[in-house]
Formats: structure tokens, C-alpha cells, sequence
């Protein structure tokens, strides 16, 4: 009732935003001798010394109903702190922000668990601290229960609960607040395979019934698929804001960009770079479709031709072509070559171009990096190495599938085999 | 203000819950429960008789029926004073004890130490059960003077809500706070007519220290013992004089502890 109220009211006097972010900033003050004592105030009679960070600059946004939207970025970027300023636990230095309806944050689980109480008394306890009455939190107190799958232990005290019963029973309360809108914190991020999967099925629950979710996550798979909308927050500044895959692909880019930069120092294992002896070199490598245009965007189970133009500057016997493809997150997802494949080449000398034909593309949409490469016949001498220099883009569109980065060839079967009696 | 009050309204399912927490916590592992909290009274009501009656001979003065009863003329004080000093003390901590909620959730903080207060209030009103069993067993017509008893519960509960405010905001930035708060709580139990009759000891010394018993007087906690012992030692109506300045006093000093811990309380979640 309350939640209908409010969305009511928030219906009549404003517009479909979820959330309205406007300037935000904040700032902490890193201390290097802090006065916390009234004696040190008085015996030492200066000023705390600090230093001050911006953690978040100038972040606007804004949200509209419905939509997930993800937070991403590296380590300190000030994520977290922005999930607190809208969760109202730390208060902005400069900006604001509204938000339409009844927020609820998940930043911890099990908050507020007493461990000499009950699971019972806890859930009580836990959902009034997440925001829910009474009366709520009896009408889904049985749901709760059977989410956590803790029945027989429910009138146990939590501390004898395992620490995954106990992250169950968080998780169970969590998730039975019943928002307009939901922050959900990296917390997805514990407990076994199974209970991860539920929790899951639960965000998506979430989205079907029209909620708008502010996820903050390390994990791109999860912002990738979950979130509409995603920021990339680089050093308290809004690096990108828009579609959630372009924004996560953004962000890859540059984590492997540095991540190129940091291994260029290192001799081996170049990233995105050449090596080899070069009695042979490769001299082009182009992508092309079944019209044999080149191009670098492909749909999925479209034809994909690799076109591998070499010159060889003397005899080679029985030389190795081989290609590999990245997901541009690192996944090395396949590396074939012709000595594997048992395609014999005798000799190459001079100009000449080796093919490489997938008559249906099976990678799913995304940014993919591609090596070429030519070695020896024992695969051990490199003649020229092109590792990841190049890249091409499967564009969403060629299937319906979205899941995971491959699409097989495969088809269902359903039967059944006795029908139970009514 | 008034938005922070209708929070601090909406919120009360979870006050409800802390004070239950509370309650629940400190009773759950003993067999005895609830009544440890009342043999520490009593205890000390022993104690005090023993140093004060029988060694000291102090005599309380005779109450409206004639009757002299140093451990009731004790406890009409004490349990009083109890509810007080264990609220602050245990309320100074409540924010930085709970220092894992507070930068995880958010919820209205003035509930943490509130929930300590109300916690303490169902102690202190049961405590008084039992001395009103007393009172019958001893004949004190205490009844007809109940309707101020509870009004005086009342200032007494605001006064201890404003004071622990105060404190467990004060403790958030300066962390010695908690430990002062013994000392404070210790000279502050002198400071108020427990162990002793105003009149008999204080009343008849203003004259000789004017300026001390003006400070006596300032203190809202002292008029409230008095109140409190006006109905249930001398089974009186207790002197609205008295009784009206330790309202007017009680019900600032809150105003005035919510309007400093609503003012600051957006920052407790870096502070703690």
C-alpha cells in the first residue's frame, strides 16, 4: 500500500525518472594525524593534517523508470561512493539528487544480525533495518524462509548458523524488500554457484516486474547482461554513459589497453604486438564476408573469411599458418593452425595469401581481437607473429542468442515419456 | 525538523525491533532473565542502607502518612536514577558500536540510541512494579498520585533521550567521550538528591552557598528526583514548580540534542 502510495504521488508531480543525479560530488579528507581524543585537541593544539580527495566530481545522470543501469569501473573510481550518496549513507559536498519512490540498497547482507537471536527474531530485526514494516515483513516471512531454505533452523540463533546459512538468510531478507528502486552492491558476488543463480533469477524477477536496479559491479558479464545502461566511472569522473555493452566494451578497450602497456615492458609475450624472425612476414591480414568485401563487423553465423597475405623472402619448407581469437576481456576462445588441421604446406616462396573460412560465425555479439601468425614446421620457431593486433566486431543481430560468447549449431528435443495421472 | 520527525515516525517498526533486540540480548542467556535487573537495585538499595542508615544514621524526613522508610525513600530516587545512568552509559557508544550498520544502511541514526532509552524505560517501569509491591506491603497511598507519576516518567524519559543524544553524538567525534562518561555519571549521581533529603541537606545550606545551589538547582535530573519522590515516598503532589521547570528544562535539552545530532548525523557514516 505504502509503496502504491508513493508511486502514486511520485507519478502526479514528476516525470518517468527513477533517479535524477545532478553535480555530484564528494569529497573525503585523508588524515594523517587525526585529533580523536579531546586531549589530543587540547595538548596538541593544531589542526588535524589532511589531504583532500575528490572520490566522486560532477556526476549527473539520470535514470528512468524500469531500467537497470550498472556502475562500472576500476578499484577507488568511486562507485561505492555513489551507491551510498543515493542510498542517503554519505551526504554529497556539492549537488543532489531525487529519487522517485522507495529505495532500498543491498550494500551488505545480514545487517543488523544479531548473533545470540534467532533467524526468526533476525529477520524481523534485518527487514525493519532494511526499511520494512512490520506487517510487511509478516506477509513475507514465509517466502523468506523458503528462499533461505533455512525451515528447520529458523528458531535457531544465528550464531550457530554456517556462514553460508547465515549470507542464505541475508540474502533471503534482502531480497523480499520490495523497492521501486533497488542498489545492489557487489553482494551478488558471494555464496556458492547455486545460491549465485538464484540470486540472479531474483535481479531478473526484479526487471520483469518494472523495478529500476542500480547495480555496482566488478563482474562486466553480469553488467553486460543485466543492465540497459551502464557509467564507466574512471577517477570519480563519468568516463561514458550510455548503452550497457558499448559502455562495458569501452571500458575493456582501455583496461586492455593498459594492460598492453604495462606488458610492453616485458619482452615476451607482447600484447598486440609483432614478433618473429621475419624470413617470412605477413603483410595484411583482412577480414572479409561472403561477398568478399573487407569490412570488421560481422553478424553472428555470417560468413567469415580471414585473408593472410605473406612474403616470404626465402624457401620455407612446411611452414605452420595459424590465427587465434580473443574476446576482447583476454578469453582466448579458439587457435587453430594448418599443422593441427593437417593442411600441408609444402614450400612457399614470394608473395601469396592463406584463407581462412567459417562458413557460419559462431561467436556471439562483441568486440573480438585476432592473431596471425607463421612458424616453423615443429611450431616452435616463430617467422612473424601478429599477436592481436587485430580486431574485428560481431554486431548483435545474427541470432537470437545472447548468452555466453558462442552460438552451436544445436537443436532441442522434448519428450515425454509418462504423463502423470491428475 | 518536521521531516525528520515524520522519518523518525515512519521508522518506529524498527525502533520497536532494536528495542526488542536490546531486551531480548540482555535477558536471553541468563536463567534468571529479567530479574537480574532487579537485584542490582536491590542490591545496591542494601548496600546504601546498610552504609547510610544503620552506620550513618542519616534519617529520611516522614512522608505525608508519618511513615520513615530509609530503602523506599531510596529507591523512590534510585530507580529513577538508574533508568538515567545506564541509558547514557550504554546509549554514549550506540553510533560508534554500531559503526558496521551505520556505513551499510540507512535508517534515521537517532534511533540507535533511542532504542537504547526505550530499552531502559521497560526495565525502569517494571523495576517500579516491584517497588509499588512495596509500597502496598508497607501501606503507601501512593495510587491516587499515580496520573503524575506518569507524567513524570514522561519529562524524565525526554530528559534521558535529549542527554543520550547528546552524548552518543558527542562520542562519534570525540571517541573519550565514553569513557568520561562514567566519571561524569559518578559525580552527577552526588549532584542529585539520591542518597539524601534536599531539604535536610541542600535547602539548609543555600543560604550559607548561594551560587552552588543555583548550580544544584540547574540541574533538570535533581528536580525530577524530587518529583518522583513527592508521589512515591511522601505519597504527594509533587511541586509543579519543580516538576514545570524540569519539563520546560527536559523538553529543550531534546530540542536541542536532535537539532545538533539531525545536523550532523549525514556525516556519521565517515566519522565512525
Amino acid at each position: 500500500m505504502i509503496f502504491l502510495m508513493t508511486a502514486m504521488k511520485n507519478k502526479v508531480n514528476n516525470s518517468n525518472n527513477a533517479i535524477e543525479a545532478n553535480g555530484i560530488s564528494k569529497k573525503y579528507r585523508i588524515y594523517y594525524e587525526r585529533n580523536q581524543t579531546i586531549k589530543e585537541i587540547f595538548l596538541r593544539r593544531k589542526k588535524a593534517r589532511f589531504e583532500e580527495m575528490w572520490a566522486l566530481k560532477d556526476v549527473s545522470f539520470t535514470v528512468s523508470k524500469g531500467s537497470t543501469i550498472g556502475i562500472i569501473g576500476e578499484n577507488g573510481s568511486g562507485k561505492s561512493t555513489l551507491l551510498k550518496i543515493l542510498a542517503r549513507i554519505l551526504r554529497p559536498d556539492e549537488g543532489f539528487f531525487v529519487v522517485n519512490g522507495k529505495i532500498s540498497a543491498l550494500l551488505e547482507l545480514g545487517a543488523g544480525f544479531h548473533p545470540e537471536l534467532t533467524g526468526r527474531e533476525n529477520v524481523y530485526l534485518n527487514g525493519s533495518i532494511l526499511g520494512l514494516t512490520q506487517k510487511e515483513v509478516d506477509a513475507r516471512f514465509d517466502d523468506i524462509v523458503s528462499f533461505s531454505e533455512l525451515d528447520k533452523f529458523i528458531d535457531t540463533p544465528v550464531k550457530n548458523y554456517s556462514s553460508g546459512m547465515y549470507l542464505r538468510l541475508g540474502f533471503a531478507v534482502a531480497i523480499n524488500v520490495n523497492p521501486d528502486v533497488l542498489l545492489i552492491d557487489e553482494v551478488l558476488a558471494v555464496g556458492d554457484e547455486l545460491f549465485q543463480r538464484k540470486c540472479s533469477d531474483k535481479i531478473f524477477e526484479f526487471k520483469a516486474q518494472g523495478k529500476t536496479i542500480v547495480l555496482v559491479s566488478h563482474s562486466l558479464e553480469a553488467v553486460r547482461n543485466i543492465c540497459d545502461i551502464a557509467i564507466w566511472l574512471d577517477e570519480g569522473c563519468i568516463q561514458s554513459h550510455g548503452e550497457a555493452r558499448q559502455v562495458v566494451d569501452l571500458y575493456l578497450n582501455k583496461v586492455n589497453e593498459e594492460e598492453r602497456r604495462k606488458a610492453g615492458h616485458k619482452v615476451e609475450q607482447e600484447v598486440g604486438s609483432r614478433a618473429g624472425s621475419q624470413e617470412v612476414e605477413i603483410t595484411d591480414v583482412g577480414f572479409l564476408n561472403n561477398k568478399g568485401e573487407k569490412t570488421d563487423s560481422f553478424l553472428t553465423n555470417e560468413e567469415f573469411i580471414v585473408r593472410i597475405d605473406y612474403d616470404a623472402h626465402k624457401t620455407i619448407t612446411n611452414p605452420v599458418f595459424g590465427i587465434a581469437v580473443y574476446r576482447n576481456d583476454g578469453i582466448h576462445i579458439t587457435g587453430p593452425n594448418t599443422k593441427i588441421s593437417n593442411y600441408k604446406i609444402d614450400s612457399i616462396n614470394g608473395k601469396g595469401y592463406i584463407e581462412y573460412k567459417v562458413k557460419e560465425l559462431p561467436l556471439l555479439a562483441g568486440t573480438y581481437l585476432f592473431t596471425a601468425a607463421i612458424f616453423d614446421q615443429s611450431c616452435l620457431h616463430p617467422y612473424d607473429v601478429h599477436d592481436r593486433m587485430y580486431s574485428f566486431k560481431v554486431l548483435p543481430g545474427g541470432t537470437t542468442e545472447s548468452n555466453g560468447f558462442v552460438s552451436i549449431m544445436a537443436k532441442w528435443k522434448h519428450k515425454v515419456n509418462v504423463r502423470r495421472e491428475m | 525538523m518536521i521531516d525528520n520527525l515524520k522519518e523518525l515516525y515512519e521508522s518506529r517498526d524498527l525502533l520497536f525491533n532494536l528495542v526488542k533486540r536490546e531486551l531480548k540480548v540482555k535477558y536471553k542467556k541468563s536463567a534468571l532473565g529479567f530479574f537480574w535487573s532487579l537485584f542490582n537495585p536491590l542490591l545496591t538499595m542494601l548496600v546504601f542502607t546498610f552504609v547510610f542508615a544503620f552506620i550513618l544514621k542519616i534519617i529520611p524526613p516522614p512522608n505525608t502518612v508519618g511513615k520513615t522508610n530509609f530503602p523506599i525513600f531510596l529507591l523512590a530516587a534510585l530507580l529513577p536514577w538508574n533508568f538515567f545512568s545506564t541509558s547514557i552509559g550504554s546509549a554514549v557508544g550506540s553510533i560508534v558500536f554500531n559503526s558496521n550498520l551505520i556505513r551499510k544502511v540507512y535508517f534515521p541514526r537517532e534511533i540507535l540510541p533511542l532504542s537504547i532509552v526505550l530499552a531502559n524505560l521497560v526495565n525502569f517501569c517494571l523495576e517500579l512494579v516491584v517497588l509499588f509491591l512495596f509500597l502496598i506491603f508497607f501501606g503507601y497511598p501512593f495510587f491516587v498520585y499515580l496520573p503524575f507519576l506518569i507524567i513524570i516518567i514522561f519529562v524524565q524519559l525526554v530528559f534521558t533521550a535529549g542527554v543520550s543524544l547528546i552524548f552518543a553524538f558527542l562520542n562519534v567525534y570525540f571517541r573519550d567521550v565514553q569513557h568520561f562518561v562514567g566519571i561524569i555519571l559518578m559525580i552527577w549521581f552526588y549532584a542529585n538528591p539520591i542518597i539524601y533529603d534536599f531539604n535536610q541537606h541542600v535547602g539548609s545550606q543555600a543560604v550559607k552557598y548561594p551560587l552552588l545551589a543555583f548550580v544544584y538547582k540547574l540541574n533538570p535530573q535533581a528536580d525530577l528526583i524530587l518529583s518522583f519522590r513527592d508521589v512515591l515516598y511522601f505519597c504527594k503532589i509533587p511541586d509543579f514548580k519543580v516538576l514545570g521547570y524540569a519539563t520546560i528544562a527536559s523538553f529543550a535539552t531534546l530540542f536541542v540534542a536532535y537539532y545538533l545530532f539531525k545536523r550532523y548525523d549525514p556525516s556519521f557514516a565517515e566519522e565512525v
